[in-house]
């Protein structure tokens, strides 16, 4: 059983990989409580020299990353004083005309069909928790190119075989679906309708997923995520200097 | 001339009311009409918003409302907002969660008066059962090229309250920066608050667009400092200490 580090490595070295995952001349949007995402796309594009195309939730358009620094909301409308107003009904409307590559999404559960819940852990009417809801999930996960799901807790509750509401799936979809947690990448196969273990992070070993995971999925080879090099760090650091990104780790 | 004090408009909204107001999470929401409605005694009001946060947050605290429809209900780094999750946990009201792209077909088709809207996606998700029950959404077969699609009913709120950076008396009213779908809550509405941090003259909007125009506001209060503690863009920063304080104590 591999020993997970401290959440600050856990934290930095999961933004890293998912910026490995961010194509040049991608457009993606960024929601609401996405810290994590939003320094995944300042690694891609800074660190990287990834050409990417940025929607905020906060509706600033490509804005400056190199001079921001993290507030507790993601939306934060400050993020507009360098850069162009795009307002997200817009970016929505290049969603559905399938012109952006990818969304991120934190759902609290997920499954084997690549159904997520957003909503509530116990029945819809009288939950047991009720969540904060999926925000654009139901609509975007189909239409987006490339979906990808981080879950900073992968525990058999989280990875479960069929979550509790399905607030949003790409079943329907043809599209490309990642999952990030804090033990690996999985990639879902549309051909033979399973996860995939891509690659997982080197603190995590295969029994440890397997145990963690409460879906099956296929092994395809046993590669190991790269740590985050000295730059990628520092920048993550000034970025968010308060460690609001450590939160979802604790 | 549509100028009015906050006392008097407050009175627009009626019990029983659904209501929008302007902003996300922790942006620019009419805070200041929000306090007002509260020392009005409002109750009852129905609500729908895409991405809510503080405003609605405080307003289920003081039992301002009974019926919320919204796509997410976030204080992002601070969690789950805890008086939304204990008054749906607790059945004290009901939750109709909506998706992103589904309230702004909805209330897109509420702003340029058609009956409803397609929206692409959604399809497979748990959702549409709830709106298909609500009689808010129907999944119907497109008659071009016969594949499923949603439709969204027109979101026509009774009463939108958008708080913008200036306006002037007549209603023609300017928000900067992000603007969210406010422009279209106004369109939408039946009658529409706008609340400014300054009133400037008629002059100011001539041979402009207003981000709102006149012809779809009923009333215009003055309310210099009227998001506060949510941030204002270029104005004031959110002030999460002061939001935490209001919304726990």
């Amino acid at each position: 059983m591999g020993t997970q580090p401290e959440p600050k490595e856990v934290a930095d070295h999961l933004i890293v990989t998912i910026a490995d995952h961010i194509g040049d001349g991608h457009k993606v949007i960024t929601g609401l409580n996405s810290h994590v995402p939003l320094l995944a796309v300042a690694v891609a594009k800074i660190i990287q020299g990834k050409r990417v195309s940025l929607y905020t939730v906060a509706e600033a358009f490509d804005p400056d990353l190199e001079s921001v620094k993290l507030k507790p909301s993601t939306g934060d409308a400050a993020l507009a004083e360098n850069a162009t107003v795009l307002p997200m009904i817009e970016a929505f409307d290049l969603v559905q005309k399938g012109e952006i590559d990818v969304m991120f999404l934190g759902p609290v559960q997920i499954d084997e069909e690549t159904n997520i819940n957003l909503s509530v852990i116990g029945s819809y009417q009288r939950p047991k928790v009720r969540l904060p809801g999926g925000a654009a999930s139901a609509f975007i996960v189909p239409l987006v190119k490339r979906v990808y799901f981080w879950r900073t807790k992968h525990t058999p509750r989280d990875l479960v075989k069929r979550v509790d509401f399905v607030t949003a799936t790409a079943r329907l979809s043809r599209n490309e679906v990642y999952l990030f947690t804090n033990l690996c990448v999985f990639n879902y196969d549309r051909g033979t309708a399973k996860w995939v273990l891509k690659s997982r992070h080197p603190w995590a070993d295969p029994d440890q997923i397997r145990t963690n995971t409460g879906f099956e999925y296929v092994t395809q080879d046993d590669r190991v995520t790269r740590s985050p090099n000295q730059e990628e760090r520092e920048l993550i650091r000034a970025l968010d200097p308060n460690d609001l990104r450590l939160r979802a780790f604790m | 001339m549509k100028l009015v004090e906050m006392e008097e408009a407050v009175e627009l909204v009626t019990e029983g009311s659904t209501v929008t107001i302007s902003g996300i999470s922790f942006y620019r929401n009419p805070m200041a009409f929000i306090f007002a409605l509260e020392r009005a005694k409002t109750k009852n009001l129905d609500f729908v918003d895409r991405e809510p946060g503080v405003g609605l947050e405080y307003m289920i605290k003081k039992g301002i409302v009974k019926r919320v429809r919204a796509a997410m209900v976030s204080l992002e780094w601070f969690g789950i907002p805890m008086n939304f999750r204990r008054a749906i946990e607790r059945g004290e009201i009901t939750f109709l969660e909506d998706t992103c792209g589904a309230f702004m077909a909805g209330i897109r088709a509420g702003s340029i008066g058609v009956p409803f809207m397609p929206v692409r996606g959604v399809l497979g998700s748990d959702l549409i059962k709830l709106h298909e029950e609500n009689g808010s959404w129907r999944v119907i077969r497109d008659p071009f090229n016969g594949d499923d699609v949603v439709l969204v009913k027109a979101i026509v709120p009774d009463v939108a309250i958008v708080h913008c950076h200036r306006a002037d008396p007549l209603g023609n009213a300017e928000i900067e920066g992000p603007v969210y779908e406010d422009e279209f809550k106004a369109k939408a509405a039946k009658r529409v608050i706008v609340t400014a941090e300054e009133i400037v003259d008629e002059d100011y909007f001539k041979g402009k667009r207003p981000t709102i125009h006149s012809t779809y506001v009923t009333a215009v209060v003055h309310a210099p400092g009227g998001a506060r503690p949510t941030g204002m863009f270029r104005l004031y920063d959110a002030d999460f200490d002061a939001i935490w304080d209001l919304l726990t104590r």
